[in-house]
């Protein structure tokens, strides 16, 4: 069973298209990148799951159940745009939001309470969520948004506007929630939180998917994985053109690139059998890369399956 | 449900914990009743310091009679016997205490007054035409002169003070539920004051709630509650905790009221008091308040959620609750017409009208309750324009409550009315 599942999905708001015939598939259990630029219907494709807005067509499931009423209890949703009461206690907010996720009342209070300790905040449970500061209203936010241990959490633009510290807590909250067995959703546009922190992406611009997959695989797919090789000896293999589809050779340093099919793996066994290896490294592209490459040249690209 | 609930609960609690509830609570009934009984006061006020006069009496008989009649409430007389010779001197003398503002006025009474002529009494005052004391006066005045020329008749004294009394003036309403006693005065102002808390408090419950939903859409929590609860869960937790609300602050109202006035009969004796007011609003009338207050917020109220969803500032909703005002403000200018013809065509028809009936229908059960079936109907058109009225919002809401930035159009509108 998929945490999310979204099939043919269309959304237009008046005459523009927002999202147009989207296709998207959350295994559960794995941190998810949604990305895309600024404009490419993540947040319209977020809220859709969230029952927040109604597509216009197509399908969409959540934990194998249509999205609506109950099964989204079970999901936390960070919205973008953060807004709290502000002026209601703290602790009060965070009971309110347990509540309309459908915890009972002393629970939601004591979860509350735990959470608030753990972000260092449990002097100011008892404070106007006007007296906090931007950080501290964000670290609330966050915990209510898995106050209720979703079994899906879906969070939009989480690092914006953190420090690095700020930052570094809620990383270490998604990694533990996910140990816990939820599975995360995020979307954003930093990929170096996304090749650091993500299982799988998918990747949309102007309301359709144009790249999706395992972070390795799709790396792999993209852009030539030369190999980096600092050697002693007489690299024979060089000339294997069933290997080898181009190489830069330096006398002691040589960059390859491999043949098509061929791993690196492959490379590294044939080279540790003919010269002695000082240093091999797979040098990948990075997602960053590939995020320019594919948005840039969108126009020319088939959409990989 | 138990969401809403939840939500319910946040905004009554959020609300009744604030300043602005209780100074809002306090602050009105001082104000109607401080406008209602401050005359009422004033009058008892004045009353208590009786006024002095000075009869002048030439008859050389009235003294005894007039003196002995000390329960007057409002004159304190001295009686002063004396010759026509003397009158120069008199008037002289009393025109200066006048003056002075020793006295509040003199009366002379001619030698022949009590002889069964035509005369004239003749008042000196600073101020002739207070007519309170006036008429107090020449009545106290004729009353002993008449009473002195019966005995001269031969009556027995005794017997004429009898023969004499004066008779009190109750007035009676007759309605269907039978004959009850009620003061003309008191009638049209419970009614009147029932009516106007009713237009005042739609109004302001009303502004309450659009207020709320703007506040809503302004601290951008709305994305995240529309991801716990349903629109139609968040427009019903404001308009039925707001309502809440509205259901507390008029029963701590009521209770200030009666012990306002329960204290007020205290002090003031029969000035003012609990019967003469609460008393003497019929059960029926109190029950039709608390169900046209109900049935007309929640009407007034989704239509105001609805206007504070497509905006963005409370200052764009000025311009545009006009309408919406309007709707309360033509109820509440004709029930003037109303109130004297509750049962012409154009008064039934008017209190049919649903956006109307909350105002209209509830003045006529209370000046004259209409046939059963006229108050059925207008509810059931009033409940079910709020049905239809809660589907059409419901749409609007859901849209607008997202919306930032430009306001929406009137064709936009429709169009998320055809496709919501």
């Amino acid at each position: 069973m998929n945490a999310i599942e979204l099939v043919d999905v269309w959304k237009s708001f008046g005459e523009t298209t927002a999202v147009a015939g989207l296709d998207l598939l959350v295994p559960r259990g794995c941190i998810f990148g949604l990305l895309g630029p600024n404009g490419a219907g993540k947040t319209t494709t977020i809220r859709m799951v969230m029952d927040i807005i109604a597509p216009d067509h197509g399908a969409i499931r959540v934990l194998g159940q249509p999205n609506s009423g109950e099964v989204l209890d079970r999901v936390g949703y960070l919205p973008e745009e953060r807004g709290l009461y502000p002026k209601m206690k703290v602790v009060e907010l965070l009971e309110l939001f347990g509540v309309l996720k459908g915890l009972p009342r002393q629970e939601a209070r004591s979860r509350a309470g735990e959470w608030l300790s753990r972000f260092g905040l449990q002097d100011w449970a008892e404070n106007k969520v006007e007296q906090l500061s931007r950080g501290m209203q964000q670290k609330v936010m966050f915990i209510g948004t898995v106050l209720h241990q979703p079994d899906v959490i879906i969070l939009d633009e989480p690092f914006s506007g953190l420090d690095p510290i700020s930052s570094t807590e809620v990383k270490e909250v998604i990694l533990g929630e996910k140990r816990r067995g939820a599975t995360i959703v995020f979307s954003t546009h930093l990929m170096e939180q996304v090749e650091k922190l993500c299982d799988e992406i998918c990747l949309i611009n102007e309301g359709k998917a144009v790249l999706r997959g395992p972070v390795a695989e799709v790396k792999k797919r993209f852009g030539a994985r030369n190999v980096l090789l600092a050697y002693d000896g007489q690299p024979d293999f060089l000339y294997d053109t069933s290997l080898v589809a181009h190489y830069d050779d330096y006398g002691h340093y040589v960059e390859i690139r491999p043949a098509e099919g061929v791993s690196p793996q492959v490379l590294l066994q044939r080279a540790v059998r003919e010269v002695e290896v000082r240093r091999f490294e797979v040098k990948e592209p990075s997602l960053h890369d590939i995020f320019i490459q594919v948005v840039k040249g969108e126009a020319r690209r088939e959409v990989p399956a | 449900m138990s969401k809403t609930l939840a939500l319910i609960r946040k905004e009554f609690l959020q609300r009744v914990r604030g300043k602005g509830f209780w100074i809002g609570t306090l602050a009105l009934p001082v104000l109607l009743v401080g406008l209602s009984f401050v005359p009422a006061l004033l009058m008892h006020v004045s009353a208590g310091k009786r006024n002095n006069v000075v009869v002048v009496d030439l008859t050389r008989r009235l003294g005894q009679v007039l003196q002995a009649d000390a329960s007057d409430s409002k004159l304190k007389i001295q009686v002063v016997t004396a010759d026509s010779a003397q009158l120069p001197v008199l008037k002289n003398r009393f025109s200066k205490r006048i003056s002075r503002g020793e006295i509040e006025a003199v009366l002379f009474v001619p030698a022949n007054a009590t002889k069964p002529e035509n005369v004239g009494l003749e008042l000196y005052a600073k101020n002739v035409s207070n007519f309170e004391l006036n008429r107090a006066l020449r009545t106290r005045v004729s009353e002993a002169v008449v009473e002195v020329r019966l005995v001269d008749s031969g009556f027995d004294p005794m017997l004429v003070r009898q023969l004499t009394r004066g008779l009190d003036l109750k007035t009676f309403k007759v309605g269907k539920a039978g004959v009850q006693q009620r003061s003309a005065g008191a009638e049209f102002m419970i009614v009147y004051l029932l009516v106007f808390s009713l237009y005042m408090t739609l109004i302001f419950y009303g502004t309450f709630v659009m207020r709320g939903v703007i506040e809503e859409k302004s601290s951008r929590a709305v994305e995240t509650i529309l991801s716990m609860v349903r629109p139609a869960q968040l427009m019903a937790g404001k308009i039925l905790g707001i309502g809440a609300v509205g259901l507390v602050q008029y029963f701590l109202w009521l209770i200030m009221i009666v012990v306002f006035l329960t204290l007020g009969q205290q002090w003031l004796g029969s000035a003012i008091g609990v019967e003469g007011f609460v008393g003497s609003i019929p059960l029926g009338t109190l029950v039709a308040f608390v169900v046209f207050f109900v049935l007309g917020y929640l009407l007034f109220s989704t239509l105001w959620a609805a206007l504070g969803s497509i905006v963005n500032s409370e200052s764009e909703a000025q311009q545009l609750q006009f309408p919406l005002v309007m709707l309360l403000v033509i109820p509440f200018m004709a029930m003037f017409y109303v109130i004297n013809a509750p049962n012409t065509t154009v008064s039934v028809a008017l209190s049919l009208v649903p956006f109307f009936a909350p105002i209209l229908m509830f003045l006529r059960i209370a000046v004259d309750p209409p046939a059963f079936w006229q108050i059925a109907l207008s509810v059931a058109l009033l409940a079910l324009t709020i049905w239809v009225a809660i589907l059409v919002v419901g749409r609007i809401f859901r849209v607008g409550i997202l919306m930032t930035g430009k306001r929406p159009t009137l064709p936009e509108i429709l169009r998320w009315l055809r496709h919501g």
